[in-house]
């Protein structure tokens, strides 16, 4: 079999290639030394769905960022692969899924396991620097309050805010795309929202928000 | 004033570090002080960042030995989380989970080995642990037949494991959870955390919502104005439930959860017996059946 032809994406370290059946997929540098291409799936990850369905996310090589709810920790070794000089600070609550992002982070010097809860910023603040993105992607309520407590005591002046609504954990009974407003409408006056993209046909029920950290 | 970073202590006087104290080089030892306070890892003193001032005041040679040993640090801290994290109910709610696997898998492997058992040989009435046991005493020396065997013994060895781990339950469910095993008994007790997810938050529900806990689906369909509320989830389980006429089913439930719910708050906070729990919920259950045979009987 040859391997595919792969073209730049604009973002550091992330390739695109066309798969077999025609559509389009995605792939990283693999970090960890003797790696290879790694493919990012947009049905397992959300990020990757976001960058397939065109928006240009502004994550660079040496970019510092706050990743909130990190789950297994897929997702965030492909933001690991993309900041190459710079450094994920990956935030996950539950123990079982911790477990398996030391795996992750063990061979990755610049990605940094937090067991804790996105809730309480507090509980992390001496193991977290100001950055420059937040990433967001967690199955609680609060979802737009978590995003605010967290930007305003780590994201610096003009950071981006790449918030992943889940309409499913914050209301299962109303529409989703009510949802996703009212979150947005939440983010008003501490964010400027650039972009909100749907992730379907990727992920169901979910919407991206890329902002910017308003000034003070 | 005093900052207290992860290499060391700095004092500072009007925002000057007059004095430093740096710890000794051992992750281990920083580590178990790290796990008692939350010392300074990433960030400035004085105007300075940490790497830096690592390196002037000789901790580190270099900022790749600091973001090693930093790195290092991070992963031994979660590391020594997650460990912190297994409790006893976390044990508890693993083999009640691999009860339930086990049984769904012994189920299929059963009605598969009776499927292939009746190909070769007359029809048989045993089924589940009794064919397999009756598999493997058969002699012969035909690979078919040696390969059922195998299967059997493999079915048999699950059916042990089964009792094993519910053995485990029976010891450990009134350690952890002396009142919920004295009113639920001690699977469906487990269960319950398992749904839950800990004796914390199952002690921490409402009693409706331990009613309907196992309910999801339908709990949803009723959320959306699509069904009437749910009676019961996995409480349906509870003898005093499924052998109430279904008439009473939901009061009876929602007797059994208030009780439930009790003694989970009574194991959590204080951890003893209360031996009147379970009279109480006998005496509201015959109260409940009775009163609806009187009105039966006058209407």
């Amino acid at each position: 079999m040859s391997s595919p032809e792969l073209s730049e994406t604009g973002l550091d370290n992330v390739f695109s290639f066309i798969a077999q059946d025609g559509s389009k997929r995605l792939a990283t540098g693999n970090l960890v030394p003797g790696g290879e291409l790694r493919i990012w799936d947009p049905y397992h990850s959300k990020l990757a769905a976001l960058i397939l369905k065109g928006s240009n996310i502004p994550i660079k090589k040496d970019s510092l960022v706050l990743y909130l709810g990190a789950a297994n920790g897929t997702t965030v070794s492909h933001v690991s692969d993309i900041v190459s000089q710079g450094t994920v600070f990956a935030v996950e609550f539950s123990p079982r899924a911790m477990h398996d992002l030391i795996r992750v982070s063990a061979p990755r010097m610049n990605l940094i396991p937090i067991l804790a809860d996105a809730m309480y910023p507090d509980s992390y603040k001496n193991m977290v620097p100001e950055v420059d993105i937040i990433y967001q992607d967690v199955a609680q309520r609060d979802q737009a309050g978590i995003a605010i407590r967290n930007s305003q005591m780590f994201l610096k002046e003009n950071g981006f805010l790449i918030l992943i609504i889940k309409a499913m954990s914050i209301d299962s009974a109303r529409k989703s795309n009510d949802v996703f407003n009212s979150e947005i409408k939440k983010l008003e006056g501490v964010f400027e929202v650039e972009k909100i993209i749907n992730l379907e046909p990727f992920h169901s029920d979910h919407a991206a928000v890329v902002a910017r950290k308003s000034k003070m | 004033m005093q900052v207290r970073t992860w290499f060391g202590i700095f004092t500072l006087e009007d925002e000057v570090i007059v004095e430093v104290e740096l710890f000794q080089k051992n992750i281990d030892t920083i580590l178990n002080r790290l796990v008692e306070e939350p010392l300074i890892l990433r960030g400035k003193v004085s105007g300075a960042d940490l790497c830096d001032l690592a390196m002037r005041y000789g901790f580190v040679n270099s900022k790749n030995e600091y973001d090693s040993l930093l790195h290092e640090l991070n992963i031994g801290l979660a590391k020594k989380q997650v460990a912190r994290a297994v409790t006893a109910d976390t044990r508890i709610i693993a083999a009640v989970e691999a009860i339930d696997d086990i049984d769904e898998t012994a189920n299929i492997l059963a009605e598969r080995l009776k499927e292939w058992y009746i190909l070769n040989s007359s029809e048989t009435d045993l089924k589940g642990e009794e064919l397999a046991r009756y598999i493997t005493g058969l002699g012969g020396i035909d690979p078919e037949i040696r390969a059922m065997q195998s299967f059997a013994e493999a079915l048999l060895g699950l059916y042990n494991t089964r009792l094993l781990a519910e053995e485990y339950l029976k010891e450990n469910m009134p350690v952890l959870a002396p009142n919920l095993t004295s009113i639920s008994g001690h699977i469906l007790g487990a269960r319950l955390l398992s749904i839950a997810g800990s004796l914390e938050r199952l002690a921490s529900m409402p009693s409706s919502t331990v009613q309907v806990i196992g309910a999801g689906s339908a709990l949803f369909k009723h959320l959306k104005g699509k069904a009437p509320s749910p009676k019961h989830g996995l409480i349906f389980r509870h003898p005093f439930v499924n052998t109430a006429p279904k008439k009473l089913r939901g009061k009876i439930a929602r007797a059994v959860a208030s009780k439930i719910s009790l003694a989970a708050r009574y194991d959590y906070y204080s951890g003893e017996l209360k031996e009147s729990l379970k009279e109480e919920l006998n005496n509201k259950v015959q109260g409940i059946k009775k009163q609806h045979s009187r009105r039966k009987s006058s209407g």
